[in-house]
């Protein structure tokens, strides 16, 4: 399934970036929001009850402003989220809770490493994403934007992602 | 058919019958308003928890635009045959999935989405919003809209059974009745037939069976306490009727007896009194034939106040014989012409009353009687009208006759002195004179006579008069 999905996607990326590539990044925004409503970190990350739930940003920042909108003003149980934008892979991304890993940042390999066994959820619109063991990848659909789940992978790192949220997704077999 | 003239026994299996039927039919319908009524308050609740599963499986579809997924969701409504639609509405109310999915679009709400819970009942519908939350966050809407069908199925399935079971009351009712009335309508029917038997027989001594200590058993002994006075009253009744009736013949023997010895009596004294009289006429009239040259003018007169004093007695006596003897005497009954026998009366009797009254005799109808008696009758009658308008410059005696009440009633009228009628009772008793008889002669036994006869033939005998104004005596006689 997740192999039918990938060779059909070089064609169909093509006119969804042409009729708005802006409108497709608003759309990533709010999911990436939303996936603090249907995945559960485990308690002790937080170092207290204030402390922030860190959406992070590694590579080019694609969202420009509408991820800083999605979030505005939101939380997740008690704790404000924020934006983090960074470069490079640096000790703060392990601070995250979710990662997103821009499609054009080349070492997404070695950022996903560098997490192994931390209760981030990896995020990308990477295609080859799953096969660097990330957990979750956009790609589009019938020009919908879809989700692809690894769910070995997110549980392995003791992130638990809810049922329905699996049940829209694709999943992926290592 | 009208009730209140239906018999008891009818009229209370009708009343149980109906009031039966009217309570069990009232407790249905109070049972069906409150199936009706609780029903759709469960029936509200079991939609909101089908909603909320619902919705509660369609956030993530809704925070990952998979309307897909939405729609597999939707689509297990399929089991659920009463919801007709149902449509997900994302955060700002667009229509994100439905179900039919070929549910024509306008059918569902586009701009009154509403993103609280509620409920309404719509055109027979049940409609339901649910808001569509995550961890508290409202993604969108579920519409959900159901008929109520169940509760018409329902309704019908009540319907049916309170029919069967009216149905199958109303049956045992009338068994039930039948067997319940009999404790009023048996004791009501004995006294009616008892009631009955006393009127139609007149049978007093039947008695009816008092069944209990109710009302109808106090009736019962009222009715029967009564009979009992009735039936003594009666008897007590009977006996002074018999009594009576000895008595009544007693005394009529008595009576009989009494005139019997009256007549008698009066028989052989006037016989008696005929002998010596018949001497003194004898000797008066030797006396005036053989020594009346010797006496003077005044012994003269004395001698011939004495023969016609005797002469009168002699009279007197006649009359009063002829009187008693119609006691004995038989009515010998045969067709009489009255018409003939008034004319030959007035011909004997016109020369002694100076043949100077204008007579008027109209045809009278024959009769049966007795033709001695009822020429006595006639006699006196047109006698007596002659006498008393003798004294009339112009006297007028009428005679006539008509018909009344299946009788002849003949007359005899005249324009003489007449009476007053303050002494009518008097006009028919013997030896009872209305006038002196100085002025008109007579013995006062004529009319009393007059009065036997028609008496005598079962007849009734009356007067009207004036004083000088004439008289008319009435007499009538069956015509058998």
């Amino acid at each position: 399934m997740a192999t039918v999905v990938l060779m059909v996607l070089p064609g169909m990326r093509a006119p969804f970036q042409e009729a708005s590539e802006s409108k497709a990044n608003q759309v990533k925004a709010v999911f990436l929001y939303n996936f603090t409503q249907f995945v559960v970190w485990p308690q002790h990350i937080f170092d207290n009850e204030t402390s922030p739930f860190v959406i992070g940003v590694l590579g080019e920042d694609t969202f420009g402003p509408y991820l800083n909108e999605v979030i505005e003003s939101e939380e997740v149980d008690g704790h404000p989220i924020v934006v983090r934008h960074y470069k490079s892979i640096t000790a703060g991304i392990d601070q995250c809770q979710i990662l997103f890993i821009d499609s054009s940042f080349p070492a997404a390999r070695q950022a996903i490493e560098s997490l192994k066994g931390k209760p981030v959820l990896t995020v990308s619109d990477s295609q080859n994403f799953m096969r660097h063991a990330g957990m979750l990848r956009f790609y589009i659909e019938g020009g919908k934007l879809r989700i692809e789940i690894n769910q070995e992978a997110s549980q392995r790192s003791g992130l638990e992602v809810s049922s329905k949220l699996l049940r829209i997704a694709t999943l992926y077999k290592e | 058919m009208v009730f209140r003239n239906l018999p008891i026994r009818k009229k209370i299996r009708w009343i149980i019958m109906l009031t039966s039927a009217a309570v069990l039919l009232f407790t249905f319908l109070s049972y069906l308003v409150y199936e009706v009524v609780t029903f759709r308050q469960t029936y509200v609740q079991q939609l909101y928890t089908l909603a909320r599963i619902i919705s509660t499986n369609c956030t993530a579809a809704l925070a990952f635009d998979n309307p897909d997924d939405a729609a597999e969701v939707l689509g297990a409504l399929k089991a659920e045959k009463h919801i007709v639609a149902a449509a997900l509405y994302d955060k700002q109310g667009n229509l994100f999935s439905k179900y039919p999915q070929d549910y024509s679009l306008h059918t569902v709400p586009q701009d009154q989405v509403q993103f609280q819970e509620d409920h309404r009942f719509e055109e027979s519908h049940l409609i339901i919003f649910e808001p569509v939350v995550q961890n508290n966050k409202t993604l969108g809407v579920f519409y959900l809209k159901s008929d109520m069908d169940a509760m018409y199925e329902r309704i019908s399935l009540y319907a049916s059974i309170a029919a069967a079971v009216i149905a199958i009351s109303f049956v045992v009712a009338y068994f039930l009745s039948n067997r319940l009335q009999r404790s009023i309508s048996r004791p009501v029917h004995a006294l009616t037939s008892t009631a009955k038997t006393v009127s139609e027989k007149k049978d007093y001594s039947v008695r009816t069976t008092k069944t209990g200590n109710d009302e109808i058993g106090y009736l019962t002994d009222a009715f029967n306490q009564m009979l009992s006075e009735i039936q003594t009253q009666n008897a007590q009744i009977q006996l002074f009727n018999q009594k009576l009736e000895l008595t009544i013949e007693q005394r009529t023997h008595d009576l009989a007896t009494a005139n019997k010895e009256l007549e008698a009596f009066s028989y052989s004294v006037s016989h008696d009194l005929r002998a010596p009289l018949r001497s003194i006429n004898g000797y008066s009239g030797i006396l005036m034939e053989d020594y009346g040259h010797l006496l003077d003018e005044e012994g003269i007169q004395a001698l011939k106040s004495i023969m016609r004093n005797g002469m009168r007695m002699g009279q007197l006596i006649d009359d009063l014989l002829a009187f008693s003897r119609l006691g004995k005497q038989h009515v010998a009954k045969f067709n009489l012409n009255m018409t003939a026998l008034a004319k030959a009366v007035y011909d004997d009797l016109k020369e002694q009353y100076g043949n100077k009254s204008e007579i008027l005799i109209n045809p009278l109808p024959e009769i049966k009687g007795d033709s001695s008696m009822l020429r006595q009758v006639m006699q006196n009658l047109i006698s007596n009208a002659l006498k008393y308008s003798m004294k009339r410059d112009k006297p007028v005696v009428e005679i006539g006759a008509y018909r009344e009440n299946g009788g002849n009633v003949y007359y005899v009228k005249d324009n003489g002195v007449g009476f007053n009628m303050q002494y009518y009772d008097k006009l028919f008793g013997v030896f009872q004179r209305l006038h002196n008889v100085t002025d008109f002669e007579g013995t006062g036994v004529g009319l009393a006579l007059v009065h036997r006869i028609i008496t005598k033939h079962d007849g009734r005998i009356w007067a009207e008069g004036k004083e000088n104004e004439g008289a008319t005596f009435y007499f009538s006689l069956p015509v058998t």
